[in-house]
């Protein structure tokens, strides 16, 4: 459950993430997707330890359900 | 999910290492001999080892190019893509190849290579067919007997783990200082923590820069998202962006005569001055959309990157210079760099080879320490003559391929190279081969054992031994087969085949050390490793050991063991 969770929520927001940092960053296209791409890794190796370290089952699931529309409503904005 | 943050992390640290250990291990342990790559790869063909080494001759240039271009041209004519190598450090001599056209159903057709012997005249043609270091280098990261995509995804995967395991490690490791310093031999399970900690800690930096760098070398194919997004799913777009070099149009049917390559080094010198160059590359030779591309010798620059000149193969004119300058650019590049260490002379990949060697020692020690852990919780139960559980027999089995596997099966791909007929069919696969066999063999005995029950540490001994003897005769076998002895290359400045043969030498000490050491203390016998826990004790009781210090140890061994329950 909890891997499952981290696995498929930390994956979701590392995605997210570099979808969003490559649109929106002030850099050449080239440039910004670099970015994001390199920085997503680092998003999803926090995500892994920040669901194996809460408690709760509940905010388990309930982070990166948040965290994803979160990021997700931003591209939508941004993009 | 546990108590504390701390407890969680151990709990994490212990299941993300496990998950992926054995993997981690032989990815390590083939990525660690790519760093030789090259080296590995000369070696393995005896062919090269005479008449063969040259220097750089920036003199001789256009002369190579020249006698490079008659030479395909009569020889392959019909191949996509022509490239006469210069001598460099590590392929020191001067060759001339070329790629077949692809078969149905294959990415790239057979790269062939003839080398021009020292005194420019004769060609070396018979060159023994052999993966060389490119097998271990593909290793690493494509496995084998897998497809490519599915492969990388494992790996990735692995990575991952390995990375989470790394951040959770550092996090649980309190006395991550102190430790250091601190190794207790002979004491089971906690000779084995240390030796852990040890591997762990004395190469942290690399261990977490390689673990990341890994991730951003394949990061493209793990983590498209943004980069499709941005070029609206053209990928192709985006590849020409990051790496115009690679792009490589397909030979188009129209001929057109090629222009002289040799006749362009005026304008390559224009641009680069006297710089040593790598290779000339020709594509599509004969046809109207053939590029001649010069590339830069870098091997001094921490950079990944070719650089490139690209000319047209008809008109002479000059197309492109190669990669994007960013900020950017140049990290992602650094990173890339970091990981492969092409630019890196020996001494350093010397270094990266070693902290490569203590990864594989982490790696080892983890399992090894957790297999000691489950066989002190199972002691009484073993004392009294039942057989240990599945589990921990599943356990030592596979730690026994493994760790004994790897450097066996090394060896047996060095044997095959040097000992299978020249004549026989897929030369190259049969020495591949010989690897999984090897490592195959080393399984079935180990669950042979295994389903007996017996005790593994002689069988440990006994590989470690054969490995130590093994590689002790390689320096052996490889005179014998090439006619170039380890004094012969010696005098003849070919060092890289001397150090071929002194690692190889070394290994076999390090093997031969670990099988006393197996014989001594006796650390994975199980009846020894069940009385570390009074000897612990017995420890943590000195008045000379501060008291904080033996309850912070007394905590994290109860984190671990409760990990494992």
């Amino acid at each position: 459950m909890r891997l499952l969770a981290s696995l498929l929520g930390g994956y979701g927001a590392a995605a997210l993430a570099c979808i969003l940092l490559a649109q929106s960053l002030p850099l050449s296209r080239l440039d910004a997707v670099l970015v994001g791409t390199m920085v997503s890794f680092g998003i999803f190796a926090t995500m892994i330890i920040r669901l194996f370290s809460i408690r709760s089952h509940l905010r388990v699931v309930l982070e990166p359900v948040a965290l994803c529309s979160l990021l997700f409503g931003l591209t939508l904005v941004l993009g | 999910m546990k108590e504390t943050f701390f407890r969680s992390m151990t709990w994490l640290h212990t299941w993300a290492g496990l998950a992926v250990c054995w993997l981690l291990l032989l990815i390590f342990f083939a990525g660690t001999l790519s760093y030789f790559r090259h080296e590995i790869s000369l070696w393995s063909k005896p062919e090269l080892h005479k008449s063969v080494f040259q220097d750089y001759d920036q003199n001789r240039l256009a002369q190579q190019i020249a006698q490079g271009q008659a030479y395909l041209t009569e020889t392959a004519p019909d191949a996509t893509r022509w490239i006469i190598s210069f001598p460099s450090e590590r392929k020191p001599y001067l060759s001339f190849g070329w790629a077949d056209a692809p078969k149905k159903g294959e990415r790239r057709g057979k790269f062939h290579e003839h080398v021009v012997d020292q005194d420019g005249q004769q060609m070396i043609t018979e060159i023994r067919d052999s993966r060389g270091g490119n097998f271990f280098y593909r290793l690493h990261f494509d496995l084998h007997y897998l497809p490519v995509v599915v492969a990388r995804w494992i790996v990735g995967l692995a990575t991952m783990a390995m990375l989470i395991a790394l951040i959770s490690g550092v996090v649980i490791h309190k006395r991550i200082f102190k430790d250091f310093f601190s190794f207790r031999p002979a004491k089971g399970s906690r000779s084995w923590l240390d030796a852990h900690n040890i591997s762990s800690v004395m190469a942290l930096p690399y261990h977490l820069i390689i673990t990341y760098t890994g991730l951003i070398t394949l990061m493209f194919m793990f983590m498209p998202w943004g980069a499709l997004q941005q070029y609206d799913g053209d990928v192709r777009a985006f590849r020409a962006d990051l790496n115009p070099a690679r792009i490589q149009a397909k030979p188009s049917q129209a001929t057109a005569p090629l222009i002289e390559a040799a006749g362009l080094i005026d304008k390559v010198q224009q641009q680069w001055g006297a710089a040593p160059l790598k290779q000339v590359s020709i594509s599509a030779p004969g046809r109207d959309n053939s590029r001649i591309s010069f590339t830069l010798n870098s091997e001094q620059r921490v950079t990944d990157r070719r650089d490139l000149l690209i000319f047209d193969g008809v008109t002479g004119q000059l197309i492109s210079k190669g990669n994007p300058e960013s900020a950017t650019y140049k990290t992602y590049d650094t990173l890339m760099a970091l990981h492969t260490a092409r630019f890196a002379d020996w001494a350093l990949r010397g270094f990266f080879f070693l902290c490569g060697l203590l990864g594989c020692a982490m790696v080892a020690t983890g399992t090894l320490l957790w297999a000691v852990k489950i066989a002190q919780k199972q002691q009484k139960v073993i004392q009294s003559g039942t057989k240990p559980t599945v589990g921990l027999r599943l356990v030592n089995g596979l730690n026994i391929s493994f760790i004994c596997g790897l450097p066996l099966a090394t060896a047996a791909f060095f044997y095959a190279n040097r000992l299978l007929p020249l004549d026989i069919a897929s030369r190259a696969q049969r020495e591949v081969d010989a690897f999984f066999i090897t490592l195959a063999v080393i399984a079935l005995v180990a669950l042979w054992d295994g389903l007996r029950g017996a005790q593994s540490w002689r069988r440990w001994r006994q590989w470690l031994l054969l490995g130590a003897l093994t590689f002790a005769a390689l320096p052996l076998i490889g005179a014998v087969t090439s006619g170039q002895s380890l004094l012969g290359n010696m005098i003849d400045n070919q060092w890289t085949l001397v150090g071929f043969d002194i690692v190889s030498l070394l290994l076999a000490l390090a093997l031969g050390f670990a099988a006393r050491q197996v014989r001594q203390s006796k650390l994975i016998n199980l009846n020894r490793s069940a009385t570390s826990p009074k000897t612990s004790k017995a420890r943590a009781g000195r008045p000379a050991t501060p008291k904080t210090a033996a309850i912070t140890r007394e905590t994290r061994d109860t984190g671990l063991e409760e990990a494992h329950q």
